[in-house]
């Protein structure tokens, strides 16, 4: 049996162990260790890569609790796309820390806590169950909690205190849903089509309120609207933690265990006999609104793309609440395509505040003389969320479209041409003071920011465009995969 | 994914060249970029490629004449990009493909003087290429693309100047243009659903049936290109954008930008919403949109001419003109649908005057941009008597007056004539008296472009020079030619539109469902006849009659303090309201949302915590004190018990031990004598043991009590 992906769950906490051994001024050992581990972390995870896209699926059970009760896990197309996207880009992100923090204090610990994050992340990808994805998904919330209030501000240990409190509620809420149904369905495997269905007949009511019980649950790190708010607050961490971790890591555990719940506990046809996602349908119409709008309000570079992130993750879910092929293709490939966009916006800010000092929109007129090519990604990664071709993003938004005519409700799909409106609202005026205002910024002296900044922006900046260009030899085809499974196409 | 190729009935050719002329300005745009420094390659080099468009959609004609050319990117990013040219869409690619080479050229001649000049080329190239893309589509969807290509593109060259103002007409330009592409994607969208299908081809059979969507599409399409070709009330983005883009983006956004935005409503109103089978009784569903569309293009023209008499700057009074000129063609294209079947008059109204005005206007926003260069302001006041430096500029200038005022032997006559034909026509068709008011305030409007043209002419050309310009640089060899050109297409426009009907509309009116006897009149119709040049003789005279009212009040210069202007410009007192209340409210419920949310998580713990604070507070200072007096009693009551215990136990001691010692004096006095010695045998009670001693005792009390028993005491 092939099991080289579950080693990726393992190698990071080696790694992390490393790391936390080498001694505070040890940057360049550290960072060899760091970066060598999530390359590593890749390429285990690459490897199983096409076997995945070829129709093959591994699973392996850690041990057995009692019956319906285990340690398993599981490698199939979903939790590769995960698994993938998060390796692959931990790895930039990694590279990118290690010129980030290179004046932070505190590094050991950073580094530390950054590599094992990943573990607990390539966990969630495998889990198996419910019981699982539950473990890994609390473990991450608590690892992260030192990358949060890193900064060790009053600030920054309030926004961790609200982080804490709002992942443990969302974990004792899965926990919950995880007892709540236990009983209902075969311990609660990960299936295409979900186990539950078999339960509708008596249970109607506790499917029902436990599907929102869950959602709610995973819904907290998915920033699902009334529950969003640690993750504008949470932005107080160093930019690359912002960036991995809340554009794309953590939120995504979210957005994942949503669609995981969704599909693979409860299942299409679940869904569609108990009528429940058009309710968060309509909380999701109001999430990408309201986020919208409020980060038009956002005067602080990160917070607006915090908001924005809250906006978009809605499009993951909503795509997923259509239970429409083309509807939940869309959602699945968003999750690659807002994470490699956002993560370059991330890194453009990130960039920015180490080399400038700037933090507000209206402190970035003229910023473009000084970071020019910078600015130029930025403008490309926000064009791309934006839904301009042929920049990545516009693809899943174009099967978000499809997706909404195909479940017969186009008002979604009106939802998100607003929406990317409101995109266009809030990121143009950046691009503008960036471009066309003037400003005191002066022309750079070589490189605008480190090479160990500046090259990994530019290379997920390609990848972005590739991921726009070539989404059929890309995204696509494991992402249909994902869907004929689900909608037993 | 959106087009379905339809039947082919006409010869269609299959060739590369659509995508060409889009795919070229582009790649020119970034070997432009390249070449940033060197100037004198870059200007020649940017000339060169818009004009190889223009040979390019040239060299497109033979086959366009037979058929259409098609080609089809199947694999283009996974959509498809089809390209699809009717004679229509030919005519379009080819007449702002030679304005663009024209302003190209003479933007050369002066690239050296302006700021960042690389940078506008390279997005006029760009938009070139977005521009050209809309005609030479075949579905919605990748027309779109490209008209929002444009606009986002053209968006750069309006904010060239980079000032404060620029900039504030820039972000209204860029947002309404991105809301227009949201209302056209929501057409789209809505469209697709019902029909399946985003080509562009008479569609009216499967919407029809749709009831009210049918509707809801027509008003998204129309907003859309409407917000683009500036039809009023969607026109508030085009007087500031116009008043501070540089007049070659001018020249070019009146030639082709409101040019595309027509062509879009062109296509919906008089294609998409035909039905494909001519006889069919659907007609009057694309008779009550045309009825709408009249109105709007009649109120987009009185309220262009309208303002545009008020305004004293030349750019602005063009702005305004080119809206009152876009209300012409609109109104064409309602009646062109109004009349259905039988519209042909209506279109090839609409597309002579497309065409026409692209040139006049083009020629004019030009020349006053070559002023500007000179003189720095165009405002009226300081302009004047510049007849006598700029010969060639003035009558160029003259011919496009004339043009656009609608004199009879330049090309805005005969395609205005053609609409007047459309409108009474219009009429005609049902006798409804709300068009008989139409044609009045058709031939009104007229009169008023001819009021504010004289206006405009006078003011620059005529009468003194301003003091204050001094000795201006004379026209160079350059701008004579440009403007040179312009005046002659003007003419040739005007005085053989007999040919230009034959050769360029009627072929256009191939890809649309009209009844060939329509065609054929409009193919005889003799513009120059009596009644005609009697009806424009009826509006130059009104405009002259306004005109010599008006000049009284000075309003060359004064900018007019009437509450007329202040309420059609609807911008500030409707939508800047409504979109910051609308923002207003739904930040304020998102913010609500967000604290009650996190008040209600965050603040869950807040009895707990308050719990933990008086607990804390039990701690410190309660516990303390009672744990200190409980310590002090019992330290107390133990002191008491201890000393009392001692106290007692020592009185025990002391008094144990002077019992011991008195025994043992005793002793030591009853041991006192030494041993051996005879007395120490002796009983005496000095050596008696302590025993024998408290026996003898004893022995003596017992024997006493007996004793006293024996004696019976």
């Amino acid at each position: 049996m092939e099991i080289s992906p579950f080693w990726s769950i393992l190698v990071p906490v080696i790694g992390a162990v490393l790391v936390a051994l080498i001694r505070e001024e040890g940057d360049r050992p550290r960072h060899a260790v760091a970066v060598s581990t999530t390359i590593i972390t890749f390429t285990l995870v690459a490897t199983a890569f096409p076997a995945v896209l070829g129709g093959e699926t591994f699973s392996f059970t850690l041990f057995q609790i009692s019956r319906g009760l285990s340690i398993a896990f599981t490698v199939e197309p979903l939790g590769m796309i995960f698994a993938f996207l998060a390796s692959m880009l931990w790895m930039f992100a990694m590279v990118y820390s290690t010129g980030y923090m290179s004046h932070e204090h505190h590094r050991r610990r950073y580094f530390t806590f950054y590599t094992v994050a990943l573990s607990a992340t390539m966990g969630v990808a495998f889990s198996a169950n419910l019981f699982t994805l539950y473990i890994f998904y609390e473990y991450l919330a608590l690892i992260t909690y030192p990358l949060v209030i890193h900064e060790q501000t009053e600030e920054a240990y309030a926004a961790g205190t609200k982080y804490i409190i709002y992942c443990f509620s969302s974990g004792a809420l899965v926990f919950l849903a995880m007892f709540s149904l236990g009983g209902l369905g075969e311990g609660l495997t990960f299936t295409p089509t979900g186990v539950l269905l078999p339960a509708v007949a008596d249970h109607r009511l506790l499917l029902s309120l436990m599907f929102f019980v869950c959602v709610a649950g995973f819904g907290v790190k998915a920033a699902i609207m009334p529950l969003h708010s640690w993750l504008p607050s949470a932005m107080v961490a160093p930019t690359p933690v912002s960036a991995l971790l809340h554009a794309v890591a953590i939120v995504k555990t979210g957005v994942f265990g949503v669609i995981r719940v969704m599909f693979y506990l409860f299942g299409v046809e679940t869904l569609k006999e108990l009528g429940v996602a058009n309710v968060l349908s309509a909380v999701l119409v109001l999430t990408i609104l309201i986020a919208s709008i409020l980060a038009i309000k956002q005067e602080k570079l990160k917070s607006r793309l915090a908001y924005s992130t809250i906006g978009q993750l809605g499009y993951i879910t909503l795509g997923a609440t259509m239970l429409s092929p083309l509807g939940v293709a869309g959602g699945v490939a968003h999750i690659v395509n807002h994470a490699i966009l956002k993560i370059v916006l991330f890194f453009c800010a990130g960039a920015v505040i180490t080399q400038t000092g700037v933090t507000h929109i209206h402190q970035m007129k003229g910023i473009g003389r000084r970071m020019p090519y910078t600015m130029f990604f930025f403008t490309l990664a926000a064009l791309g969320l934006i839904g301009v071709l042929p920049l990545a993003g516009y693809i899943s938004k174009l099967y978000l479209l499809g997706g909404s005519l195909q479940a017969g409700k186009p008002v979604l799909g009106f939802v998100l041409l607003v929406s990317a409106v409101l995109n266009s609202i809030y990121y143009f005026p950046i691009i503008i003071a960036a471009y066309f205002q003037e400003g005191s910024f002066e022309a750079p002296k070589g490189l605008e920011s480190p090479p160990s900044m500046f090259i990994p922006t530019a290379v997920l900046m390609v990848f972005g465009f590739l991921f726009g260009l070539f989404a059929h030899y890309t995204t696509l085809p494991i992402v249909n995969r994902v869907v004929a499974a689900i909608f037993q196409l | 994914m959106f087009y379905a190729a339809p039947a082919a009935t006409v010869v269609q050719t299959v060739s590369p060249l659509p995508f060409l002329i889009v795919t070229i300005p582009m790649l020119g745009a970034i070997a432009c970029a390249v070449l940033n420094r060197r100037a004198a390659l870059r200007n020649f080099f940017a000339t060169v490629v818009a004009f190889s468009v223009f040979v390019m959609a040239l060299s497109l004609y033979p086959l366009v004449s037979q058929g259409t050319v098609i080609y089809h990117l199947s694999a283009f990013i996974g959509l498809g990009l089809f390209f699809r040219v009717d004679f229509t869409g030919l005519v379009f690619t080819l007449f702002v493909s030679f304005i663009w080479f024209l302003v190209m050229l003479n933007y050369s001649g002066f690239a050296h003087t302006e700021s960042a000049p690389t940078r506008f080329q390279v997005f006029m190239l760009l938009t070139l290429g977005g521009c050209l893309g809309v005609f030479l589509t075949a579905d919605f969807f990748s027309l779109f693309l490209f008209f929002e290509a444009m606009t986002v593109c053209s968006y750069v060259l309006v904010i060239q100047d980079q000032t404060e103002e620029a900039l504030a007409a820039g972000r209204k330009y860029l947002f309404m243009g991105i809301f227009g592409g949201l209302c056209l994607l929501s057409a789209m969208l809505v469209l697709l659903n019902l029909t399946g299908s985003l080509a562009i081809a008479p569609g009216l059979e499967k919407l029809a049936v749709s009831g009210g969507n049918a509707y809801l599409i027509a008003l998204l399409f129309f907003i859309g290109f409407g917000m683009k070709a500036a039809a009023v009330p969607l026109h508030v983005w085009m007087p500031r954008a116009y008043e501070f883009a540089p007049c070659s983006v001018n020249a070019i956004s009146s030639a082709a930008m409101l040019k595309a935005g027509a062509y879009g409503l062109l296509r919906v109103c008089n294609l998409l919403f035909a039905p494909a089978d001519p006889h069919w009784a659907l007609w009057a569903f694309t008779e009550n949109l045309g009825y709408v569309v009249i109105w709007a293009g009649l109120l987009t023209m009185a309220t262009g001419a309208v303002l545009a008499l008020f305004q004293v700057n030349a750019k602005r009074l063009l702005a305004f003109s080119s809206i009152s000129q876009m209300g012409y063609i609109i109104t064409g294209i309602g009646a062109a649908a109004y009349l259905g079947h039988h519209g042909a008059m209506g279109f090839a109204g609409v597309t002579y005057h497309i065409i026409n005005h692209a040139f006049f206007k083009a020629a004019m926003f030009l020349m006053i941009g070559s002023i500007y260069l000179r003189t720095g302001d165009l405002n009226f006041s300081r302009l004047g008597g510049l007849a006598r430096s700029f010969p060639v500029t003035t009558a160029a200038f003259l011919v496009a007056c004339l043009a656009i005022s609608g004199f009879p032997g330049f090309n805005g006559y005969a395609s205005k004539t053609l609409l007047h034909h459309a409108i009474v026509e219009a009429f005609e068709h049902h006798q409804v008296m709300s068009l008989w008011a139409a044609e009045k305030i058709f031939v009104l409007a007229s009169g008023l472009t001819f009021c504010y043209i004289l206006k405009l002419f006078t003011a620059m050309f005529l009468g003194e020079p301003h003091p204050g310009n001094g000795e201006l640089a004379a026209e160079t060899g350059l701008e004579r030619f440009v403007f040179g050109t312009f005046a002659a297409v003007v003419l040739i426009g005007g005085l053989f539109p007999q040919n230009v009907i034959k050769h360029l509309i009627i072929p256009m009116t191939v890809g649309f469902p009209y009844d060939p006897y329509a065609v054929k009149y409009v193919a005889k119709t003799n513009v120059f006849a009596l009644p005609d040049l009697w009806g424009i003789a009826t509006s130059l005279f009104i405009g002259g009659i306004v005109y010599s009212t008006l000049r009284r009040s000075d309003f060359k210069v004064t900018p007019p303090n009437l509450p007329l202007p202040r309420l059609v410009g609807i911008e500030d007192w409707l939508y800047q309201p409504v979109l910051t209340i609308l923002l207003f409210a739904y930040a304020a419920v998102g913010r609500l949302v967000e604290t009650v949310v996190e008040g209600g998580i965050v603040g869950s713990i807040r009895p707990s915590t308050s719990a933990a604070m008086s607990v804390r507070v039990i701690e410190r200072r309660l516990l303390p004190w009672a744990g200190e007096s409980v310590q002090k009693k019992a330290a107390r009551w133990r002191d008491r018990s201890h000393n009392f215990v001692v106290q007692k136990v020592k009185w025990a001691q002391s008094s144990i031990r002077s019992l011991e010692l008195s025994v043992f004096t005793t002793m030591i006095k009853l041991d006192y004598n030494p041993r051996g010695e005879q007395l120490y045998r002796r009983l005496t009670l000095m050596n008696l043991d302590l025993c024998i001693f408290i026996v003898l005792i004893m022995l003596v009390i017992a024997m006493s009590i007996w004793l006293i028993r024996m004696t019976g005491l």
